[in-house]
């Protein structure tokens, strides 16, 4: 399984990448949303996207409304990791497509739990 | 919002630091000598509804250490950029975390970070809160400011 961590944060996609290794994932990283979509476009997509809301250059709510507008990307299952705790706003990504989110400072069992409710569970 | 913004910050700070890093942080009721001395500071700033900063302030040793445990390092091994990316990121997750009970809806700024070059980040607009805190023996401090209209 690949997974992409999004973050401008650097020790933020360490965590992650480190949590997402330990759980079987192959793992690279982008600095923005825009850093995101030249991976996907360069790598092809992977299984599933872990992504940062608040960025430069492009946002997490702005990529995953581009990678839902298009089709190829269809099947990457997309996690937003934010500290936006208004609920407004997380209803509004997730009308935009995105598949889950997790609130930062997060545990590594709310990350498991959110990837086993969109189909990455331990024997997935 | 005196009260229940003091009970906020403690609390925000006790969750962020135990789950990200593994941390316990105390709270202490005065600031030490310590906490006078310049420190690295974490910034977010937060536009809307309400408009102000939070700013986590700790010596650099507590930065660098932070840094080793994000980026899975010995602590001798965290670089000056590992630690000013840790405390930028340790900003963003606690201001994040306050917009939960201050006014919104607000945006949150990128993060920045003042490492104890040059000037040090201007402490202007009316205090809310400074709430001080020991970690692993070393200076910790949250500051929440509203600016003034």
């Amino acid at each position: 399984m690949r997974a992409l961590v999004i973050d401008d944060s650097r020790a933020m996609r360490a965590l992650l990448a480190r949590l997402l290794g330990e759980l079987g994932f192959t793992v690279a990283e982008a600095g923005n949303g825009r850093e995101g979509l030249e991976h996907l476009q360069v790598h092809g997509p992977p299984d599933i996207v872990l992504v940062d809301w608040n960025m430069p250059e492009m946002s997490g709510f702005e990529f995953v409304q581009t990678v839902r507008a298009l089709r190829e990307y269809d099947a990457v299952r997309l996690i937003m990791v934010t500290t936006e705790t208004e609920m407004t706003r997380v209803v509004k990504a997730l009308g935009a497509g995105l598949d889950a989110y997790v609130m930062k400072p997060f545990t590594k069992e709310a990350v498991v739990e959110q990837l086993e409710r969109i189909g990455f569970g331990a024997n997935a | 919002m005196g009260g229940a913004l003091t009970d906020a910050v403690q609390q925000t700070v006790e969750t962020v630091w135990a789950t990200l890093l593994g941390l316990a942080v105390q709270r202490r009721s005065a600031p030490v000598p310590a906490d006078e001395t310049p420190a690295w500071a974490g910034t977010v700033r937060i536009t809307g509804a309400w408009d102000g900063e939070v700013r986590v302030q700790c010596s650099a040793e507590l930065a660098h250490r932070a840094a080793a445990i994000l980026f899975a390092v010995d602590r001798a091994a965290a670089n000056a950029a590992q630690a000013e990316d840790a405390l930028r990121e340790l900003a963003n997750v606690t201001g994040g975390n306050l917009m939960e009970v201050l006014p919104g809806p607000s945006q949150l700024s990128m993060p920045s970070v003042w490492n104890g070059d040059g000037t040090p980040p201007q402490t202007t607009g009316l205090m809310l809160s400074r709430l001080y805190f020991d970690c692993q023996g070393e200076p910790l401090s949250v500051v929440v400011l509203r600016t003034e209209p």
